[in-house]
């Protein structure tokens, strides 16, 4: 199935994919929170059965791994994209060092990640794990029949990560599959969630995670703590005394662009792009750039990207109004969705 | 053409400025108004407003800048971020200052 | 055996009229009491609904302002009475200390500290037993009839009046309004649309020995077999979306009943009508009977409305009543399931014809508070009473005018809090813990529970934090968040209030965020007595863990505020919040001090308060060698305070722990509800 026919599942109904680029790690002990708050890029505020989303930072302030904590009563697990589980558990200890009793076991190699995403997902996810899912407050988890079950995701629709051990997973994919056959779903490779993690403003570390700036300047000053010391910490702030002078703002364009292309305005060069794809969904070309600050904002409509010096517009992002908005697992189902009314997924 | 643009981001900012202080004067949001990156969802992560932070802000927007979220989808995607709330803000404005 | 305790009077006012009789009437035929509201203009809101108690109702005289609390007090007394009159309760002829009340109410005053309205009632009804006022907003009057059921099998009295009223104001209107969860219709639980309809009403019921109303010769109406407390630990209004809360308050009570899922006939549900509510509630209920989704469920709110701290009373009192008559009330406005209903909500408007041996009545609050009764047609035979379990002093903390601490305190002198709270940051007491949002009550509060919970002197491990419960005492809400909710109706009228500040007016507010940032899903509830109120809540706590065997460990805890902004002596004084933790079962190191008794007794009988918590202690062991009483810690006569009595408590385990004294005496009784006396062993 083509990418854009999988993000299109995701927008419409639920595709499911698996996650083999997150590692999964537990860290237990006493020690536990000392051990992950030395490094979290914010409060490790989080309560039993509740997830939050933070970052992981090098000593210079770049991103290391875009991670969510989980706390299940004094024990901590993470889901961290970005470095592979050897080295998140290399990290972790070494900036751990000198905290009593904690131990980081990853369970990458022992389980399987599976994500459901789109409008309709919590109904599947609900089929094979029962209607306690449904009503599942987003950034919380619980634990079922052996299973964590978690509404994460970051495409902007109903999202829910299943955390199944190796044994099981196969059969739990399959039971998914089987029930998805009458939501249509479809099976979403990491290309498409990237897209749609775009088109509704999740940082992706591969994308823009990889531009060597600080999170100031991703406007991801919503997962810093500017109170507590982290690491990473001092080179951030830093950065804030020197001044911010770019910032990632999202772009739109009826024309390709790609990664690295310059961005201009009135034949000046303002910025480049950090990441960049096609949007099924608009029928447009849809990135991200680290524009000078004066210009970083949205409503700018005269702007030129790329050798072909493409037309382009700042946007505020989300660029589409999520079905999941507006669908009510109390009043609507994937059956009942063409009598059901909705906004369009484009406000042109 | 560029004066244009410059009006427009001047208004742009100002109005950023009035969002972000009346998040954190208002809102109790436990941030400096800097810190609120104006892509920032409001809701769920981001600045993790909830229900009940919903009404009061719908009511601080009013009093405050003088916008009514209205109850509709549009309301629904005006609530998304911080800049969409500039933009509706925004929009609004041009729409007084076009009438008078 | 432990004595069943039987119901042998009740009461009901509501907009279905006055008397049980036209209450039971209405269920029968299917009459409905929601209605346009003509008390106040609705114009500015765009719901109209509710289930008044209408222009008939004239109800007794009742003389204090203003007069919301007033028609509060006034329907209260007619249900009440009307209880005490099938019960053949005479207080003239029967010794009227004998005879306590326990009464709930959601909000019932803004202006004045409500254990007044309780008090005001018992000079009118001539009690003269123990009273306590409990408030944990919509599941206020259920809790009341849990603790009213304690005070009689622990012999405290012989008649409790147990119950609650509130009143349909227009403030609770809109906030309830402004939290979008009122129904443009009328209410219609499990059905279309989401929402409820606000009521009002009261309903009182008077609890008994069941043995000792046989030899009286009354009719044993119904018996209370069971409850059950928990804490969602969620958030301040909406409901865990699994009802993780009410799955723990119904199972509490199934355990305290001791009946199985299987025996269960008929559940009375909260029912609410909100989105959020009826939902998770029906999930939680669901699995604490073991996944018996065919068990007939309704709702009284269609009917009645949602009467918020009267509504498990009236409930209750309608269970009972169709009960006894083979039928089980209906729900109104039912057109339909919506996704996730129950199977069987015994759509209306006629009730059915069925006969049970036992019935569920659940209510769910703001702020996280559950209770569920267990009633039962006939008296349940139980094996022998449970023996009551030690309760060991596990750990104390403090929020005073000298800081955060024991050693603060004691370096100033073991005092009274005289003044406002040194600023602090939570995260010097627990970094894991999040501050935004609380005001100063549940600041205050949270810091003295998290101290308590990681005391130094205490004993450990206590068990898990998801089974530890919090019994709260205070004298009112938040006077910060009080103002702040007076404050948004004045800039922006009554369509446009703050529902953050909204959903904090309610005395168990610091209650609920505490459960919620500790993790604390055991029994919780929230009392006050006025002066007194956090030894009260001491009391209560060491009742539940002594014979609850699923309970690890419960918090008493007490909290102040000063009212920064009063002119008048409310602004002066002092303010702070104490925690002590309370443990039982293996995991309780039983090296800890021990409460070996406790006491309650009504006003200026403390006594009387002593000579039980002596009698409870089995009467041996050694005199007490140290007394500490409420008064040397109180710093502002005339003025409520909850601390005070707290601070008693402290000071005596202070002493004790120091090896100052081997058994002390801890007393209250400068209120007008009641007095209390503990006894602790080193």
């Amino acid at each position: 199935m083509e990418p854009s026919e999988q993000i299109l599942a995701i927008r419409r109904s639920v595709a499911l994919s698996r996650l083999p680029h997150v590692s999964y790690q537990w860290i237990t002990g006493t020690g536990a929170f000392e051990a992950l708050n030395r490094v979290f890029s914010r409060e490790l505020y989080v309560r039993d059965g509740q997830l939050v989303q933070g970052l992981l930072l090098d000593g210079e302030g770049h991103v290391y791994a875009d991670c969510v904590v989980a706390r299940d009563d004094d024990d901590y697990f993470l889901l961290a994209e970005g470095p592979d589980p050897r080295g998140l558990a290399e990290y972790l200890s070494l900036h751990a060092r000198g905290v009593d009793d904690f131990e980081i076991v990853d369970r990458t190699a022992t389980h399987d990640l599976i994500s459901l995403d789109g409008p309709y997902a919590w109904e599947l996810v609900a089929r094979l794990v029962g209607q306690e899912v449904v009503g599942l407050p987003y950034m919380t988890f619980f634990h079922l029949d052996g299973l964590v079950c978690c509404r994460s995701g970051k495409t902007g629709e109903y999202g829910y990560v299943l955390i199944v051990d190796r044994e099981h997973s196969e059969t739990t994919w399959n039971s998914l599959v089987e029930l998805g056959r009458g939501f249509d779903a479809a099976e979403a490779s990491l290309e498409a969630l990237d897209v749609c993690a775009l088109e509704n403003w999740f940082f992706n570390v591969r994308r823009e995670g990889r531009a060597r700036v600080t999170p100031i300047e991703l406007q991801l000053q919503w997962r810093l703590s500017r109170k507590k010391s982290f690491v990473g910490s001092e080179a951030v702030r830093q950065r804030l005394e020197e001044g911010l002078t770019r910032r990632a703002t999202t772009l739109l364009s009826k024309e390709p662009f790609a990664v690295g292309d310059q961005v201009s305005l009135a034949g000046r060069v303002i910025g480049d792009i950090v990441n960049a794809a096609h949007s099924p969904v608009r029928g447009e070309w849809v990135g991200l750039a680290l524009l000078d600050l004066a210009y970083a904002h949205p409503g700018i409509t005269t702007l030129r990207v790329g050798p072909e010096r493409t037309s382009a517009r700042t946007v505020s992002p989300p660029v589409l109004q999520n079905r999941s908005l507006y669908v009510n697992p109390q009043v609507h189902s994937y059956a009942s969705r063409e009598e059901d009314e909705f906004p369009s997924l484009v406000v042109p | 053409m560029e004066s244009d643009l410059r009006s427009y981001l001047e208004r742009r900012r100002r109005m950023l400025e009035r969002v972000r202080n009346l998040l954190v004067d208002k809102l109790g949001v436990q941030r400096e108004a800097d810190e609120i990156d104006p892509d920032t969802p409001l809701f769920a992560t981001g600045l993790a407003l909830d229900s009940i932070d919903a009404v009061d802000l719908l009511i601080h927007l009013e009093a405050e800048l003088g916008i009514e979220v209205p109850s509709d989808e549009e309301g629904r995607s005006a609530l998304r971020t911080v800049n969409s709330i500039v933009d509706l803000a925004l929009e609004k404005q041009e729409a007084v200052d076009g009438a008078e | 055996m432990r004595g069943d305790v039987a119901v042998t009077g009740m009461g009901a006012v509501s907009a279905l009229g006055e008397g049980c009789a036209p209450l039971l009437d209405a269920f029968v035929s299917g009459r409905g009491g929601i209605d346009r509201i003509r008390r106040f203009d609705t114009s500015g809101f765009s719901v109209h609904l509710a289930a008044e108690v209408g222009a008939w109702f004239e109800g007794p005289p009742v003389a204090i302002d203003p007069d919301e609390d007033a028609r509060c007090v006034a329907l209260a007394l007619s249900a009440a009475r009307e209880a005490m009159a099938e019960a053949r309760l005479d207080p003239v002829a029967l010794p009227s200390h004998r005879v306590g009340m326990v009464f709930g109410t959601s909000l019932g005053s803004l202006t004045r500290p409500v254990h007044e309205l309780a008090e005001w009632m018992a000079r009118e009804l001539r009690i003269d037993g123990p009273l306590m006022t409990v408030c944990t907003a919509c599941s206020s009057s259920t809790g009341a009839i849990g603790l009213a059921r304690d005070l009689v099998t622990s012999g405290t009295v012989d008649f409790v009046l147990a119950g609650g009223a509130d009143v349909l104001t227009e403030r609770v209107f809109a906030g309830f309004h402004a939290l979008g969860v009122l129904s443009p219709e009328r209410c219609a639980p499990f059905s279309m649309p989401f929402g409820t309809s606000l009521g009002e009403g009261a309903g009182f019921l008077v609890l008994e020995d069941a043995e000792w109303a046989r030899r009286r010769g009354v009719t044993r109406l119904a018996f209370l077999s069971g409850y059950g407390l928990s804490a969602d630990a969620f958030h301040e209004t909406s409901p865990d979306p699994r009802g993780r809360g009410v799955e723990m308050a119904v199972r509490a009570a199934l355990v305290d009943a001791d009946i199985g899922a299987g025996d269960v006939g008929y559940v009375n549900a909260h029912g609410s009508g909100t989105e959020a509510n009826d939902r998770s509630e029906w999930q939680g209920i669901r699995r604490a009977l073991d996944g018996l989704g065919t068990v007939p469920v309704s709702s009284s709110k269609g009917a009645l409305g949602h009467t918020q701290g009267a509504a498990g009373a009236l409930e209750t009192v309608v269970t009972i009543l169709a009960m006894r008559r083979g039928l089980m009330p209906p729900t109104l406005n039912f057109s339909g399931p919506r996704p996730y209903a129950p199977e069987d909500p015994i759509a209306g408007p006629e009730p059915r014809s069925a006969g049970y041996e036992h019935a569920i009545c659940v209510n769910a609050a703001f702020g996280g508070a559950n209770a569920a009764l267990v009633v039962s047609r006939s008296p349940r035979s139980k094996g022998p009473a449970p023996r009551r379990r030690p309760v060991v002093v596990a750990g104390v903390g403090l929020v005073s005018d000298r800081g955060l601490g024991i050693a603060a305190w004691e370096a100033g002198g073991r005092r009274g809090t005289a003044g406002p709270v040194p600023p602090f940051s939570l995260a010097e007491v627990d970094p894991r813990i999040d501050p935004h949002g609380l005001d100063a009550s549940s600041l205050y509060l949270t810091a003295a529970a998290a101290l308590a919970l990681s005391d130094p002197e205490g004993a450990r491990p206590l068990g898990p934090r998801k089974l530890g419960g919090l019994v709260l005492g205070s004298v009112r809400a938040s006077p910060q968040s009080t103002d702040a909710f007076a404050k948004s109706i004045e800039n922006g009228g009554l369509s446009r209030v703050s529902t953050a500040a909204f959903a904090r007016i309610v005395l168990n507010a610091p209650a609920g965020f505490c459960s919620k940032l500790l993790g604390l899903r055991g029994p919780l509830t929230a009392l006050t007595v006025g002066t007194g109120s956090g030894l009260a809540a001491l009391l209560v706590a060491a009742e539940q863990l002594s014979l609850r065997e699923d309970v690890p460990f419960i918090l008493g805890g007490a909290v102040d505020e000063l009212d920064t902004g009063a002119e008048s002596e409310e602004g002066s004084g002092g303010e702070g919040a104490a925690c002590v933790v309370l443990a039982s079962g293996p995991e309780a190191a039983p090296a800890g001090p021990r409460l070996t008794g406790w006491g309650a007794a009504g006003r200026g009988r403390v006594s009387e308060a002593i000579d039980r918590a002596v009698a409870a202690s089995g009467g041996c062991g050694p005199e007490a060698d140290g007394r500490f009483d409420e008064r040397d810690y109180a710093t502002l006569a005339g003025v409520p305070r909850a601390v005070p009595s707290s601070l008693a408590f402290v000071a005596a385990l202070s002493a004790l722990r120091r090896g100052e004294v081997r058994r002390a005496l801890v007393t209250s009784d400068m209120g007008d509800s009641v007095s209390l006396a503990v006894l602790v062993d080193a």
